[in-house]
């Protein structure tokens, strides 16, 4: 049986790190974003066979920015994100956020699962304060904020419910609150809407947008949805699929604050036409730039 | 009404559906305005009320039933004695019936709190330490197969006659659930939850204590309910084995000179020591377990509703 360890998280491959690999650490996140530079991850399998989860990636995302990944299932994004939080170590290659490489869990980042992985004997309030808990940081103030936060995303009437008195889609904003009330320079967030019905998604994707702008944190999001994707993002990176890598970056200038008109747009049809054309003829569209790169290597 | 209430009191209606006996249901449906909620000692005890009610009109059936039964078919009393001769034999004899109920009273606490070390800590071992729990999980799911109370009478030649073969015998059948149960909890604990602590820079310790404990709890107790219902099994029949005194040592010796209100005093006895065990680990788990003072909240809603 192969189950987490109480103390450990889950097994890693040894990292054969080399930070020189691409290019040397000043090089990396000058201006306080996140540096990815040739990062690959391997996973070994019980029987020693071994996974190339995520082809070499090399991506740059700016301070503030907000950054969206979609890609077939299996791809590699969570990989990507358990890489980019420090929980899971690259095969190879580096990844730095803020000038520094990280080869640790990243502490100063918000993490919202898919799973709202929410403590059930514990009240909303305090199912957000325990970040100042476990950090070791001032209660009071952590308290105010989660209040606020708690506000913003339209839970001030349930700070002393539990969890199990909530539905899912409050359950996944509690978690948000959660992510942002340490005021992390950035946030993680993998597949945070997928088990929440289609019209809630657009309200918690407003309030994300919301408390986003006033905050203006780099975000690193992953999605299913395309529309989402582009609703919420400056830009939207298509994976292929395993061993993923990034094939195509869709710049999103829409002005902001978005509103849900936009997505009656033409020019919102044309973006998300755009990421959506990789997935239509999902084969072929990754086959021809799997010859693409061939030939122009 | 708050929006709060409203899921806490569906889902308390759901679990206890007989119980509710009052109209106040019904009114709340009909639209009826509820009544002035009620001192909170009052509302305290109706709570007990409604939570014991239903047990005890059960226990008082059955016992009439027994008596019925004893009457109609006119069973000797040295068969099956009425309740009423029982309960005559119970204060005829109360004074011997304490003294070897503090006997085994004591086999079972020791063997009892034996078990509750023992296993606890195993079971946090097991979970620690991938190599503990490989070399431990097929050994105790073997031995679960054993019957532990085989293994008595070898206890007895090792140990004599005294206490020592009955609490170990107690403390080897209470020891399994409570290992397994506690393994189990802390197994319980989402890979996100973890994940989320490390993002936070959390020590190990702070990890446990945070996040592993609280959602292990439910189950750590869940394995002591059982374990207490086992240990007065255990001590038992470790007298049954072999012993001066004790009351299982009390059962046989009714039972070889066919004094059946004897040996039914001594199971009394017995049942209410288990209870009273259960009791006490009920009431550490209500003490304790987050989860619990949670379930505590949702009971004062619905009784103040
Ligand atoms: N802990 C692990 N051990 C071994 N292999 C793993 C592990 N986690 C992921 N993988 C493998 O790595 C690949 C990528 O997984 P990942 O979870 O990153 O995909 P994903 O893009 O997030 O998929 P989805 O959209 O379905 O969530 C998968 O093929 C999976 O089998
Ligand atoms: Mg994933």
């Amino acid at each position: 049986m192969n189950r987490p360890s109480i103390f450990r998280g889950v097994q890693d491959v040894q990292p054969v790190t080399d930070a020189t690999a691409g290019g040397r650490p000043e090089d990396l996140s000058p201006d306080g974003g996140i540096a990815l530079r040739d990062v690959c991850k391997e996973y070994v399998l019980a029987d020693e066979q071994r996974v190339l989860a995520l082809g070499g990636t090399t991506l740059d995302i700016a301070k503030g920015e907000f950054f969206s990944v979609v890609g077939p299932s299996g791809c590699g994004k969570s990989t990507l994100l358990m890489m980019l939080a420090g929980l899971r170590t690259p095969t190879s290659g580096t990844i730095s956020i803020d000038g520094t490489i990280v080869d640790r869990p990243y502490t100063d980042a918000g993490i919202v699962f898919q799973r709202d992985a929410l403590m059930e004997w514990r009240t909303v309030l305090a199912n957000v304060t325990v970040q100042a808990e476990v950090r070791g940081t001032d209660r009071k103030a952590a308290s105010r904020r989660a209040v606020e936060l708690l506000r913003l995303v339209g839970l001030e009437d349930f700070v002393d419910a539990y969890p199990d008195e909530l539905s899912g889609g409050m359950r996944q904003r509690v978690s948000i609150a959660r992510a942002f009330v340490h005021d992390p320079s950035v946030l993680l967030m993998d597949e945070p809407f997928a088990a929440i019905d289609a019209l809630t998604r657009e309200t918690l994707a407003d309030d994300l947008q919301r408390i986003w702008l006033a905050s203006q944190k780099t975000v690193f999001f992953i999605t299913h949805n395309i529309q989402e994707a582009v609703y919420l993002s400056d830009r939207v990176a298509i994976m292929s699929p395993r061993p993923g890598r990034l094939v195509e970056i869709v710049d999103i200038d829409l002005p902001r604050p978005r509103v849900p008109e936009v997505m009656e747009t033409e020019e919102f049809f044309r973006l998300t036409q755009r990421v959506h054309r990789w997935f239509r003829s999902r084969e072929r569209a990754f086959a021809e730039w799997e010859a693409d790169q061939e030939g122009s290597r | 009404m708050t929006a709060t209430e409203d899921p806490a009191r569906q889902s308390t209606e759901q679990s206890t559906p007989a119980i509710g006996g009052d109209s106040s249901g019904a009114a709340r449906r009909s639209g009826m305005a509820p009544q002035a909620p009620a001192p909170r000692r009052r509302t305290a005890f109706r709570t007990l009320r409604r939570a014991l009610a239903p047990p005890l009109l059960t226990l008082l059936a059955m016992l009439v039933v027994w008596q019925l039964a004893v009457w109609v078919f006119e069973m000797p009393s040295y068969l099956v004695p009425s309740p009423g001769e029982v309960a005559v034999t119970i204060g005829e004899r109360w004074p011997l019936i304490l003294d070897h109920a503090g006997v085994t009273g004591l086999e079972i606490v020791l063997g009892f709190g034996l078990a509750v070390v023992v296993g606890v800590s195993l079971g946090v071992l097991m979970v620690v330490s991938s190599f503990v729990d490989k070399a431990m999980y097929p050994l105790l799911v073997t031995m679960q197969a054993v019957p532990k109370i085989a293994i008595a009478p070898i206890l007895v030649i090792w140990f004599g006659f005294g206490p020592t073969p009955k609490v170990l015998t107690a403390f080897l059948v209470a020891v399994f659930p409570i290992v397994v149960n506690t393994a189990m909890g802390f197994k319980q604990t989402p890979v996100e939850m973890i994940h989320l602590s490390r993002s936070m820079g959390a020590s190990a310790y702070k990890t446990f204590a945070t996040f592993r404990l609280p959602t292990a709890l439910p189950s750590i107790f869940t394995g002591l309910k059982v374990a207490a219902a086992l240990s007065v099994v255990g001590a038992v029949s470790g007298e049954f084995v072999a012993a001066n005194e004790g009351l299982g040592y009390l059962l046989l010796t009714a039972s070889s000179t066919i004094d059946s209100a004897g040996v039914f005093a001594g199971v009394m006895a017995l049942a209410v020591q288990g209870m009273l065990l259960y009791g006490a680990v009920e009431l550490l788990e209500r003490l304790f377990s987050p989860m619990s003072r949670r379930a505590r909240r949702l009971e004062a809603t619905v009784a103040t509703a």
